[in-house]
C-alpha cells in the first residue's frame, strides 16, 4: 500500500493510536503481565491494567466501573445481551428491534425468533429514524427486551435513544443499545439515559481490534454466555485479553478527553465531503443530513454499482466502504436491508457507498478524495448503460 | 487489496473497447436492469469477421474486466473463433478464475456478445433472403 494511501473507512474499523500501541506493548512482550485471575505479581500487573481500563471505558460512557464487562467486540456485547436479556424470564417471549439493526443483533434476534420467539421489527423513515410512537406501542407485558442501533453503521443517522429509553424505563422493558459507532463520537452518560445494556467496541475509536465491552446497568439481570472459569462477574469465562482491554482504556481515555475537538474536526471534513459530492450530478445523501455521526457520508451514486465504484476508488488511492456487495454464485446483488428499510429503490441501494473520516484526516486529504470521486464515477457512468439510457 | 487479480483491477480502471458503434451490425443485451448487472455488446461484422466490438456494463468489478477483456479477445478474429471464446478464456485474460461468487460475471458478458452476434445473423438471414447468397461462396469449396 502507498504511502500516500488515505484511508476512508473509519466506520469499519480505525488505525490504532500510538498511544494504544505504547501501552499494550508491554503486555505482549516477554515481560508480559500475567494471568489476571493469578495472585501473584505479574497477575497483579494484569488485573490492575484491566481494572484501570475498566475505569476509562467506564467515564466514556458515564457509567460505574463494575457496570462494564469486557468482551471480544462488538458482536459478541450484541449477542450477550440479546440472548442474556432474553433469557431471563421465561414467559416473556417477545423482542421488539428496530428494521436497521446491526447484523449482530439482527441475526442473534433471528435465532430467537428460530427457536419461538415473536420479533416486533420497527420501521423507520426515509431519513432512518425510529418513530417513539410506533416504538412505544410495540412494548407489551410480554416484551423480553427492545434493541436499537444508537447510530446506524451504514447511513449515520442517531436515533433519539434518550426518548426511547424513556419509554422503555416507563414500560419496564429493558433496552439494549448498540453504541459501537457512536462511543467517542458524540458525549454519552448513561448515569441520565436509562438504557439497560450497551455494546462497545475498541477498534472504531482507534483502540486493538478483538475487544470490546458490554455495559450492563446496576440490577440488570443477565444471563450469561460463557461458562468456566467465572471471570467479568460470572458474565463472560474465559481469560481475559490483557493487552487488548489495557488498549481498549487508553482508546476510551483519549476519545474521551479529545471527544469535543475530534467531533468538530470530523463535522468540518463532513460537511466538506457532503457539499462537494452533493454538487456533482445524480449523487443522493442518505441519512439526516445533520442528525448522524460526526463522521459518515453515505451516498447513493446513478448509474455506478458499489463494488465497481470501491474498488476504482481503492485503485486510486483512497480507500472506502461499500454499502451493498453482490451476492454470492448469483447475478442478483443484495441491496443493503438498511436502505430498503428506508424506502430506497433497490437499484438506489446498489450503488450506496459510505465514506468515513476519523481525527487525523485532512482537509487536503478530503480535496484529493473529491476530485478522485469525480473521475472514478464519470468513467464507470460512461460504461454504464443504464446511466447512458437515462442522460 | 481486493480477492481480485490485479488484472481484473487494471481492466476496471483502463478498459478496453468502451462504449457503443453506430449503426452496428448486431447487438445483444444480458442480465437484469432491477437488480443485477447488465451488459450489452454492440458489434461490427464485415465479411465474417468482427471488425469492432464495443461493449458497456452496469455491474461489479468482475463484469466490467469480463467485458474489456472479451471485447479485447474478439476484436478482429473470424465470426466463429469470437463465439468460440469461452469463460475460461476469459478467466485467463483476467489472470486466473474469478472469486468465488462472481463467475456470473462471465455468463453474463458472454450472453451479450453472443446476443450480438445472433442479432447479426438473424438480419444477415433476412438480409440473404432477399438479395440471395451471391458473394458469400468461400473460397477454395
Amino acid at each position: 500500500m502507498p504511502n500516500d494511501y488515505v484511508y476512508l473507512d473509519h466506520a469499519a474499523t480505525t488505525p490504532l493510536d500510538e498511544r494504544v500501541l505504547d501501552v499494550m506493548l508491554p503486555h505482549l512482550s516477554r515481560v508480559a503481565s500475567g494471568n489476571p485471575s493469578s495472585l501473584h505479581t505479574p497477575g497483579a500487573v494484569a488485573r490492575e491494567a484491566i481494572e484501570e481500563a475498566r475505569e476509562s471505558v467506564a467515564r466514556l460512557v458515564g457509567a460505574w466501573p463494575d457496570e462494564i464487562v469486557f468482551t471480544s467486540g462488538g458482536t459478541e456485547s450484541d449477542n450477550m445481551a440479546v440472548l442474556g436479556l432474553a433469557s431471563v424470564d421465561p414467559r416473556k417471549k417477545h423482542l421488539v428491534v428496530s428494521a436497521i439493526e446491526h447484523p449482530a443483533v439482527r441475526g442473534t434476534v433471528e435465532h430467537l425468533e428460530a427457536k419461538g420467539y415473536e420479533v416486533t421489527r420497527i420501521g423507520v423513515d426515509m431519513d432512518g429514524f425510529i418513530s417513539p410512537g410506533c416504538f412505544a406501542d410495540a412494548l407489551r407485558q410480554d416484551t423480553a427486551l427492545a434493541a436499537v442501533l444508537w447510530a446506524s453503521n451504514e447511513v449515520g443517522t442517531l436515533q433519539p435513544i434518550e426518548q426511547l429509553a424513556e419509554i422503555c424505563c416507563e414500560k419496564g422493558v429493558p433496552l439494549h443499545a448498540d453504541a459501537v459507532q457512536v462511543a467517542g463520537r458524540t458525549s454519552m452518560d448513561v448515569s441520565r439515559v436509562p438504557i439497560s445494556t450497551l455494546a462497545l467496541s475498541a477498534h472504531k475509536l482507534y483502540g486493538p481490534q478483538g475487544v470490546g465491552a458490554l455495559y450492563v446497568r446496576r440490577g440488570i439481570k443477565l444471563r450469561p454466555a460463557f461458562f468456566g472459569g467465572g471471570q467479568e462477574k460470572g458474565l463472560r469465562s474465559g481469560t481475559e485479553n490483557v493487552a487488548g482491554i489495557a488498549g481498549f482504556g487508553v482508546a476510551a481515555r483519549c476519545a474521551f478527553d479529545e471527544l469535543e475537538e475530534r467531533v468538530a474536526h470530523e463535522e468540518t471534513l463532513r460537511n466538506t465531503l457532503i457539499r462537494g459530492t452533493l454538487e456533482m450530478p445524480c449523487i443522493h445523501l442518505n441519512g439526516h443530513r445533520k442528525r448522524r455521526l460526526s463522521n459518515n457520508v453515505h451516498l447513493s451514486v446513478e448509474g455506478v454499482e458499489a463494488e465497481s465504484l470501491v474498488l476504482f476508488l481503492d485503485a486510486l488511492g483512497y480507500a472506502v466502504g461499500s454499502g451493498s456487495a453482490c451476492a454470492s454464485n448469483s447475478a442478483n446483488h443484495k441491496a443493503s436491508p438498511v436502505l430498503l428499510a428506508m424506502g430506497r429503490p433497490e437499484k438506489e441501494a446498489l450503488s450506496a457507498v459510505r465514506v468515513t473520516v476519523g481525527k487525523d484526516t485532512t482537509q487536503v486529504q478530503i480535496r484529493g478524495f473529491l476530485e478522485a470521486f469525480s473521475v472514478a464515477i464519470a468513467q464507470l457512468r460512461e460504461l454504464s448503460p443504464l446511466y447512458a439510457s437515462k442522460s | 487489496m481486493s480477492n481480485y487479480k490485479p488484472q481484473v483491477v487494471e481492466h476496471l480502471v483502463r478498459p478496453y473497447n468502451v462504449g457503443e458503434i453506430g449503426s452496428p451490425s448486431g447487438i445483444g443485451e444480458s442480465g437484469e436492469a432491477t437488480c443485477g448487472d447488465v451488459a450489452r455488446f454492440t458489434v461490427r461484422i464485415s465479411k465474417a469477421y468482427v471488425e469492432d466490438a464495443r461493449y458497456k456494463v452496469y455491474g461489479c468489478a468482475a463484469s466490467i474486466a469480463a467485458g474489456s477483456a472479451l471485447s479485447k479477445m474478439v476484436r478482429g478474429r473470424s465470426l466463429i473463433e469470437a463465439a468460440k471464446v469461452s469463460k475460461l478464456d476469459i478467466e485467463n485474460a483476467l489472470g486466473g478464475p474469478l472469486p468465488v461468487g462472481k463467475e456470473h460475471a462471465l455468463v453474463l458478458v458472454l450472453d451479450a456478445l453472443h446476443k450480438a452476434f445472433e442479432d447479426y445473423w438473424n438480419k444477415e438471414a433476412g438480409a440473404r433472403l432477399v438479395e440471395g447468397y451471391r458473394g458469400y461462396e468461400v473460397s477454395g469449396e
